[in-house]
């Protein structure tokens, strides 16, 4: 189940754009609110599905008791939505009706019942042919517009009248998201674009069906004329218009017949069954077809936008759920627990009595060993017995405290305050001190190194502090965070001054 | 592959391994995470999930104190022959693996039974013998292992010395990852190396990053839209003052005022709630808001030097009113630019409703709005605020400081074209009462607009 966050792959459940359309909804209603529909069950719901943060969400939408009543809303909504329809169909229809009705019933040249057969045609095409081109215009020019002027029109109309007539919260809701989605990705152009060609279409057939009907029962005389064009020009344009429903098979109106149906022509009107089929042929193959065609269309366009149509998951109302809708996480909580012993407090360290006057200074996981004052410019009762990097110089280091001779009155290791204290400087400090009689003292050095990478120092001495309390060292120099920037031998050399247990050499 | 890759956290105490943990999880709640040695003592594991899966299984361990001590047991206990697997099993089994070793063993355990091992390093540690003995021992447990140098974003560490000791202990393929200041490319680097090395769970660690490479653009994108939409909010913000005297217009001011800091803190609160991360004052943690210049106020004279603004933009009318708002008596500068614009745009957005009010205000009603001053102090912090998130680790535990804005386009020129969409639009904004437009779709276009400029990609001018 590998899929984007963003653009989901998972396959969509049967009607996701419903689905989509109560998210929606529920976002405008939190955005509106201000603040998050806190439904624990719903919360529940969207965590446990599966799939991306888009699949939660809307489960999660479903799950509210808004979406609940959203999703109710809509199924009644739809249900006016088709009667809307149907009622708008049935007078554009009627509409055509009508068109066709004052197309023929008002012949235009005088003397009963004679018709021009070009100005008939024209006034029942030309405009919805004027229109056709407007929306092909639009759709070019305008592609984040247009749709077509009428299904805009229409779809404007039902929202008006969605917005006074509606009552309820998720019914409103319902509307305003299903605008919001129509707005996005070219959804509202092809819904706009179906609506039009549809509306049309049903504008074609009511004409076409009036056409037959006054044509079955009323006789007409076609004619045609013209002042201004060459008489060839419009035999040609009849012609042509001819091919294609000649092609089907439809009776049309040879040459001679064109000119001899000519306004001034001498003789009777001819050919009233070619006239008629070709009419009729007209209307419905330059009419109807192209408008269904084109409806089909923008209705299969509208599918495809509908399948594709994402919730914009960058919008802060959505972006806000992710964090508990898709966890990155799941805490498995503790496998091994910590051990139970209790922490014994260690015994206090008795007093130790210095013997001789030798010191043994020993550096512990120090950093730039080798120039360490340490190793050079001491006072000669201060023995250095070497440093501890790891464990073979550990034990070197170990032996030679065990070793020296005379034993020393003291020994101190010289620790960083660099170093996180760990037990393995426990274990080496109390094996320091069970192995050797003198006194042990920590001294925690380069607190200049610990300052400039950014190190607590009291915290980091007060760890110090602990581990030199449990190994059982005798003294922790300095005994409290020292203030600036001390040199550690200055230090060792003032607490050796006021110590009672160090001799003076 | 239907199990889920193992993989143990290890290392010494205090490198920051269960910070790591909290990056890689971006949970800024698990485990316990302090500057101090044995923080964690017990094992404690993490999922990581894509799209509710979980891939990669992440165990946090105490850290190795005393692996030398364990060096020479194992020595001693060896009789003389080369260490190897058997030896470190028959550790495991000892009464002293229970009793004085028990963290290590708790470690090792853990590492025995994962896919591979990170080996955190805090790289500003020199690298010290103690650090060789425990790789010796961890290489007992014959995992894979990466070592992860951590804390490398800051000047004072070592990543070159350790690289060095590293590839002379056989380990060569190292890994620099900062789990406090997080970097994308740096996760995706330390999936590529886990993926090289264990080419069975190639799969799994591919679909982990691509997983996190969508989310990391995925958070920038509703990062930006979240700033656009409460700078166009703001932007777009008027209010309208009944009579011309002063002290209403003081009042007027101070709503207004409120209303744009109490969206500025929704915006903050919005992008801490994407990046998951969470003000946790009873740590005594505080995120950004409260401390630093966080504090400053959105509306004094010094926040907006601080950014380098002007202040006084625009036609700010005397003392009394402040500085960071622009009134606008429309009854007697109708001719005025500004107000000629917000006519024409009142005129062409929303009909009869603003008309009127237009006629209203032409009988002396002042208008109020935020300036520009303001606005793109809001839009600098704000952004600053997001790149400030996108490179901070889970881990991170100090509160987040941010510095001056090294960013030019904000402050110097023009304000960008959405945002000036956004004035002519009162509709837009939600912080005016009963705006028709919030969702409409010009509104929705221009935040696009001004989410790409905030991105810093060029927005078509519209």
């Amino acid at each position: 189940m590998n899929t984007p966050i963003a653009n989901g792959a998972h396959r969509p459940s049967k009607d996701c754009f419903t689905h989509r359309l109560v998210a929606e909804a529920v976002r405008l209603h939190e955005d509106r609110t201000g603040r998050v529909i806190d439904d624990a069950s719903a919360w529940q719901a969207g965590r446990h599905a599966d799939g991306d943060l888009e699949h939660r969400i809307l489960v999660r939408a479903a799950a509210t008791r808004l979406g609940a009543q959203v999703q109710e809303a809509l199924s009644s909504a739809r249900h006016v939505a088709g009667w809307l329809l149907l009622l708008v169909m049935i007078l554009a229809g009627l509409g055509g009706m009508a068109a066709a009705a004052a197309a023929l019933a008002a012949p235009l040249v005088a003397g009963g019942s004679r018709i021009n057969i070009l100005w008939t045609l024209g006034s029942l095409l030309g405009l919805q042919l004027v229109m056709l081109l407007l929306w092909l215009l639009f759709m070019t020019l305008r592609p984040r517009g247009g749709g077509g002027l009428l299904g805009q029109g229409v779809l404007g109309l039902g929202g008006g009248l969605a917005r006074r007539l509606i009552r309820g919260q998720a019914s409103i809701l319902a509307v305003q998201a299903l605008f919001r989605l129509m707005s996005r990705d070219g959804l509202g152009r092809w819904a706009a674009g179906t609506l039009t060609h549809l509306l049309w279409a049903a504008f074609c057939t009511g004409a076409l069906l009036m056409c037959l009907w006054v044509l079955s029962v009323r006789q007409y005389d076609f004619v045609w004329g013209t002042t201004l064009l060459a008489e060839d020009h419009l035999v040609g344009l009849i012609t042509g218009l001819a091919l294609l429903p000649g092609w089907l098979g439809l009776p049309m109106p040879d040459e001679a017949l064109i000119r001899a149906s000519r306004l001034d022509a001498a003789g009777d009107a001819l050919g009233r069954v070619q006239w008629s089929s070709w009419l009729l042929g007209c209307l419905l193959l330059y009419g109807l077809l192209p408008r269904l065609v084109l409806g089909l269309g923008c209705a299969l366009m509208m599918k495809r936008a509908r399948r594709r149509l994402r919730l914009d998951l960058n919008a802060p109302g959505y972006a806000r759920l992710a964090p508990r809708l898709l966890p990155n996480s799941l805490r498995l909580g503790v496998m091994d627990p910590p051990p139970l012993t209790l922490i014994q407090p260690p015994d206090p360290p008795r007093q130790r009595e210095r013997q001789g006057i030798t010191l043994a200074l020993l550096g512990y996981e120090l950093e730039q060993a080798d120039d360490h004052w340490i190793q050079h410019q001491n006072p000669p009762e201060w023995v250095a017995l070497g440093q501890v990097e790891d464990r073979h110089t550990r034990r070197d280091v170990l032996a030679a405290a065990q070793h020296l001779q005379p034993p020393p009155a003291l020994i101190v290791a010289v620790c960083s305050l660099a170093r996180t204290p760990d037990r393995g400087a426990e274990g080496f400090l109390s094996t320091l001190r069970d192995r050797t009689q003198a006194p042990v003292w920590v001294l925690l050095d380069q607190q200049d190194l610990a300052q400039t990478r950014g190190i607590d120092l009291a915290a980091r001495h007060a760890s110090w502090q602990q581990l030199a309390t449990q190994a059982g060292v005798d003294r922790l120099l300095p005994a409290t965070p020292a203030a600036g920037n001390p040199v550690a031998a200055d230090i060792l050399r003032d607490a050796l001054a006021t110590s009672k247990e160090i001799p003076t050499p | 592959m239907t199990s889920i890759l193992q993989v143990a956290v290890v290392g010494h105490t205090n490198t920051g391994k269960t910070s790591l943990l909290r990056t890689l999880s971006r949970d800024t709640e698990f485990g316990e995470v302090r500057d101090a040695p044995a923080t964690t003592r017990h094992v404690e594991g993490t999922q990581l999930l894509v799209d509710g899966t979980p891939l990669v299984a992440l165990y946090d361990t105490p850290g190795l104190e005393d692996a030398p001590s364990i060096m020479d047991w194992l020595e001693e206990n060896s009789g003389g022959r080369h260490l190897g697997t058997d030896d470190l099993e028959q550790f495991l089994q000892s009464p002293d693996a229970a009793g004085r070793f028990d963290q290590e063993s708790k470690v090792l355990r853990q590492l025995r039974a994962a896919h591979v091992g990170l080996y955190v390093i805090d790289a500003r540690e020199p690298v010290l013998g103690k650090y060789r003995d425990e790789l010796a021992v961890l290489g007992l447990c014959a995992r894979p292992l990466l070592p992860v140098l951590n804390f490398v974003a800051g000047p004072h560490n070592r990543a070159e010395e350790w690289r060095e000791a590293l590839s002379r202990l056989g380990l060569h393929a190292v890994i620099t990852f900062d789990s406090v200041v997080y970097d994308l490319q740096g996760e995706l680097r330390l999936h590529e190396k886990l993926r090289s090395l264990l080419d069975p769970w190639r799969e799994t660690l591919d679909r982990l990053m691509q997983a996190r490479e969508r989310e990391a653009h995925w958070l920038r994108q509703a990062a930006m839209d979240t700033v656009a939409d409460m700078l166009i909010d703001v932007a777009a913000c008027v209010m309208v003052v009944a009579g011309s005297d002063r002290e209403e217009t003081r009042r007027a001011t101070d709503i207004l005022q409120d209303r744009v800091r109490e969206r500025e803190q929704a915006c903050v609160d919005a992008l801490l709630n994407l990046f998951r991360f969470r003000p946790r004052d009873y740590l005594g943690e505080r995120l950004p808001l409260e401390d630093g210049q966080w504090g400053l106020d959105l509306f004094t004279p010094e926040a907006l030097r601080h950014h380098g603004l002007r202040t006084g933009e625009g036609a700010a009318v005397g003392g009394a009113v402040g500085m960071a708002v622009d009134v606008m008596a429309l009854g007697t500068t109708l001719g005025a630019g500004t107000a000629t614009g917000a006519a024409a745009g009142a005129l062409l957005g929303n009909t009869l409703n603003l008309g009127r009010r237009l006629i209203q205000r032409a009988r002396g009603r002042r208008e109020l709005r935020v300036n520009t001053s303001t606005l793109r102090l809001l839009a600098l912090r704000q952004r600053q605020l997001v790149e400030a998130l996108m490179h901070r680790g889970h881990g991170a535990e100090q509160a987040l400081q941010l510095d001056h804005p090294a960013d030019e386009t904000w402050r110097k020129g023009a304000l960008p074209g959405p945002i000036r969409k956004a004035r002519l639009h009162p509709e837009w904004s939600r912080l005016n009462p009963q705006a028709q437009a919030v969702e409409s779709r010009s509104r929705s276009q221009t935040l696009t607009q001004l989410a790409q400029v905030l991105n810093g990609q060029d927005a078509p001018e519209s």
